[in-house]
């Protein structure tokens, strides 16, 4: 009896040493260079899925042709969630467990991003967020590996306040619904209004979904603002658009801005007429002007996309999503080249000390107590009725 | 024109019809009486197409309907006034009688005919024609009854205890009224507790107990049979309340 | 204050659409569908297809998408409603069943057609008019005009024709209906089909004004087995009025109070007229079957 638990020691004992040589990182034994990725690519949200994969896929491709990362050849995996947090854990898991890989980027939903992001923080596998807007996601404290390119909605509020500050418009109204997010930028709109001693016109709610958006219209009509910021999903966005129509209050008569949902074409085919003149906000490299057609390399990229998506192809897509997809491979690239290291915290350690990394969608700084790439500063204003291969015209007011 | 041969029929594997064999012949008033739970409604309503035999035959003008819908047998020729009257409550009587005459819809001048004919047999119909069924006397619900289905005069009426629940005076009537039918060529198959004023209208009689028939002769004979004097007509009291 | 009353009409007929369809499903069966609102996400959808991609006029598109979901319907009830027998009210299962009917219709359309809401053509056009001040589309005209016609034509059918009354029988006593040679199926099925057509006219109503999307009618279904409560189960015209009632509330709630609690007070509006007056504004109640 005795020798027979010695010997099932010895072999389960074998069995973990075996494991342990087998799972140490060590740089000369790999061949290749694995990027999990894991996304929502079937139901409502599958167009963020498919922005997230073709980012992924067109800067792999690129990477390789390049030569790889540190002489390896890149491969990217990826995996559908279908924007289920308890997926996304398994799925994730599979991907650093079985397929053992080196970086991860995504997910595309806050929930799915906080059901993992702890136990990528236990595996220490590098994570580039691309996507997803929560605030709480980036903490270079608790999720020391994560790092975003992604606008978040946070910094979309405060740049659309300050933008029409800075533009001198002086009675601002603001729309935006009834749920957590829409709450929240109205609290991060009120904080900029105060420092500069201003209070809006207005804050017009709405329940999301809400299909009547005439009473909206009007409560922002009556406010007679000069500037309406909008915080509105898609369709209720188009909605209000079209009701402002109605009651006869639309560019010139007022300025109108959105976030960045407003820039998609999907958006503006929805409002029809009533789009005309609605400004949206777009990161500034994913952006041209009558006299700077944009960094040759993005133009370069911008146009590849579009011969691959052409036309209703490419109608839910959004570049600059794309492009933060596109960014986040790209500096998984630069992160290990940098460090000449697969271990997370020298990546991690190398892309701290990136400064102003020139991305496909906007200029990067990451710091160690800062893992958002973009702040307020790197979007602009656009007219995304005026599109060049996908890329917004900026405005100049 | 109603042959039925050894028919029987379960309810969830519950057999309460246990091979039940018997005939009409055209003109003829038959009474099928029985206690309670003694299988009469389920034959009544076996023979509209309500439920289905488990096996037998149920053949009527020399066609098998034991396995045709409820609907094609009403449209073959068998009509039934069901236990508890059934009027549509909230439908007036006038439409009660629309409704009864639904497979001749299309012959609105047939249809009006019988509904003119029905208020001549039954005039307190013609008084309460746009009031909702609902709000009848008992008694006139069961004239509405049996006049919504005789709309198509059928070959063969089906009353299922139209005595049930109705004061003594209605329960003449109506028995009278049946006669009458009968008279003016309707065959008709009655089930009916009270015995003894059934047994009176009637040609031919059927007793049945615990799904099977025990006594069968005429009117006549079975009201003289001792069994069936001691156990339906001795509780006569009983079986009228 | 007028373009308010004129939205609140517009949306609470689109309310009554949804609630009439309801109702003459209610009116025989006893059940509410609630996979109804999908119905009318089907007739957007298809409407899509065949007016904007396939080019058909829209007259001739409303025909087409009305045949091919009073056909959905029709399945609708041999899949989930016909399985759990004649005595529906002893049973759950068909609420169960119609539910998870809409969410596979929901999901299949958007495998179909993705989840993105996409435009659809007015009828009339996207031109505003002006009439008294007021910017309106020719659109919302059709939508009050189409839904007072429907009203009207399911009221005729169920209190004038023989077809009606043999509905309303077949809703308060099935198998005595089918004693007068009434085929109790078929009337289910007409109802089921009628439910099937207004659904997808309704759908064409709908889509310019919410965008036609698998999601379409997510949250205005509800709302229309509100109206349908608030009116009065089984009375088109308790339909029509429950609705137009829902609309202008909202609109009102949405001026006058904060927006965030117009749901609120519809809803509270729902369970008050359910607690004081069950049988809704119109009282139509048909007996229930034995």
């Amino acid at each position: 009896m005795k020798k027979k638990i010695v010997i099932s020691t010895l072999i389960m004992l074998s069995f973990l040493v075996m494991t342990v040589i087998g799972i140490s990182p060590s740089i000369a034994a790999e061949k290749e260079f694995l990027i999990g990725s894991v996304g929502c690519m079937s139901g409502p949200a599958a167009m963020l899925g498919k922005n997230l994969r073709i980012g992924v896929e067109f800067a792999v491709e690129e990477i390789n042709k390049t030569g790889g990362i540190n002489g390896m050849n890149v491969r990217a995996i990826f995996r559908d969630d279908e924007a289920d947090p308890t997926k996304a854990l398994t799925l994730v898991r599979e991907l650093v467990e079985k397929e053992k890989i080196h970086a991860f980027i995504g997910p595309t939903n806050t929930t799915c991003a906080i059901a993992i992001q702890p136990y990528l923080v236990a595996k220490k596998i590098i994570q580039l967020n691309g996507g997803t807007t929560g605030t709480v996601l980036i903490d270079p404290k608790g999720f020391p590996y994560s790092f975003r390119t992604h606008i978040n909605d946070k910094d979309q509020a405060i740049f659309l306040v300050k933008e029409a500050i800075a533009n001198g418009f002086k009675r601002i109204a603001v729309v935006h619904d009834t749920s957590a997010l829409g709450m929240g930028v109205q609290k991060d709109m009120k904080d900029v209004l105060d420092s500069h001693d201003m209070t809006a016109a207005t804050f017009a709610t709405y329940n999301a979904n809400d299909i009547d958006m005439l009473p909206v219209a009007r409560k922002l009509k009556s406010a007679d603002p000069d500037i309406i910021l909008m915080f509105t999903l898609m369709a209720d966005g188009a909605r209000l658009l079209k009701a402002m129509e109605r009651l006869d209050f639309l560019p010139p008569k007022v300025a109108i801005q959105g976030y960045a949902a407003t820039a998609l074409p999907i958006f503006r085919e929805l409002a029809g007429n009533a789009s005309k003149g609605v400004w949206s906000l777009a990161p500034y490299n994913s952006t041209y002007s009558k006299t700077d057609p944009g960094l040759p390399e993005v133009v370069a990229l911008a146009k590849k996309i579009e011969a691959a998506y052409p036309g209703d192809k490419g109608k839910d897509l959004n570049l600059f999503t794309i492009f933060s997809y596109y960014d986040c491979a790209q500096l998984v690239r630069v992160g290990v080249a940098r460090s000449k290291s697969l271990e997370a915290d020298q990546i991690k350690a190398a892309l701290e000390s990136l400064d102003s990394y020139e991305g496909a969608q906007a200029n990067y700084s990451f710091s160690s107590t800062d893992h958002e790439g973009l702040d307020p500063s790197k979007l602009v204003t656009v007219d995304a009725n005026q599109l060049k291969h996908g890329m917004y015209l900026r405005v100049e007011k | 024109m109603l042959d039925i041969k050894e028919i029987r029929v379960s309810y969830d594997k519950i057999e309460v019809i246990k091979g039940v064999s018997f005939k009409i012949e055209k003109g003829e008033i038959v009474v099928i009486i029985g206690a309670n739970g003694a299988g009469k409604s389920t034959i009544m309503k076996t023979i509209t197409g309500l439920v289905k035999p488990t096996s037998g035959q149920i053949s009527f003008n020399n066609v098998d309907i034991a396995r045709l819908s409820a609907e094609k047998i009403v449209a073959a020729g068998i009509t039934m006034c069901p236990e508890g009257r059934q009027v549509f409550p909230q439908h007036t009587v006038y439409q009660n009688l629309i409704l009864g005459a639904y497979l001749i819809k299309k012959n609105r001048k047939v249809v009006q005919t019988r509904i003119e004919q029905m208020y001549q047999l039954f005039p307190i119909l013609l008084e309460r024609k746009d009031q909702p069924a609902g709000t009848l006397s008992g008694g006139e619900q069961q004239m509405l009854a049996i006049a919504r289905a005789m709309m198509i005069n059928p070959d063969l009426l089906l009353l299922d205890e139209p005595s049930a629940g109705l004061a003594p005076i209605f329960v003449k009537n109506i028995f009278q009224m049946i006669k009458h039918l009968s008279r003016q060529g309707t065959t008709i198959l009655l089930v009916e507790q009270m015995a003894k004023m059934a047994l009176s209208i009637a040609d031919r009689a059927y007793v049945l107990e615990t799904g099977r028939i025990v006594i069968s002769g005429s009117a006549q004979e079975v009201m003289h049979d001792p069994r069936v004097e001691e156990s339906y007509l001795g509780q006569k009291k009983h079986c009228a309340v | 204050m007028p373009e308010l009353l004129i939205s609140g009409l517009v949306m609470g007929s689109i309310y009554a659409l949804l609630a009439l369809a309801i109702n003459i499903i209610y009116s025989t069966t006893g059940i509410i569908n609630f996979a109804h609102g999908e119905l009318v996400m089907l007739g957007g959808m298809f409407g899509l297809v065949l007016v904007v991609n396939i080019g058909l006029p829209l007259v001739v598109g409303i025909v087409v998408a009305g045949g091919i979901v009073a056909v959905f319907a029709i399945l609708l009830y041999y899949s989930t409603i016909k399985p759990f027998g004649d005595n529906l009210g002893g049973s759950l299962g068909w609420l169960m069943a119609t539910l998870g009917a809409g969410i596979i219709f929901r999901n299949v359309a958007m495998l179909i057609w993705g989840s993105h809401p996409r435009p659809f053509p007015p009828l009339g056009g996207s031109e505003l008019i002006n009439i008294f001040g007021v910017n309106i589309l020719q659109h919302e005209i059709w939508v009050l005009v189409i839904t007072l016609l429907i009203a009207i034509f399911f009221n005729v059918v169920l209190d004038k024709t023989i077809l009606g009354s043999a509905i309303k029988a077949t809703a308060s006593n099935r198998n005595t209906t089918r004693l007068m040679g009434i085929s109790a199926e078929k009337m289910v099925l007409a109802c089921f089909g009628m439910s099937g057509a207004v659904a997808a006219v309704a759908g064409f109503l709908i889509s310019p004004i919410t965008f036609a999307g698998p999601e379409m009618t997510v949250s205005i279904g509800l709302k229309g087995f509100g109206a349908a409560i608030i009116g009065g189960l089984g009375s088109s015209r308790g339909a029509f009025v429950g609705g137009l009632i829902l609309g202008i509330l909202e609109a009102l709630s949405m001026t006058v109070v904060t927006p965030g609690y117009k749901d609120a007070i519809v809803f509270l509006v729902m369970i008050l007229t359910i607690t004081i007056k069950p049988e809704g504004i119109f009282n139509v109640t048909y007996e229930k079957k034995v």
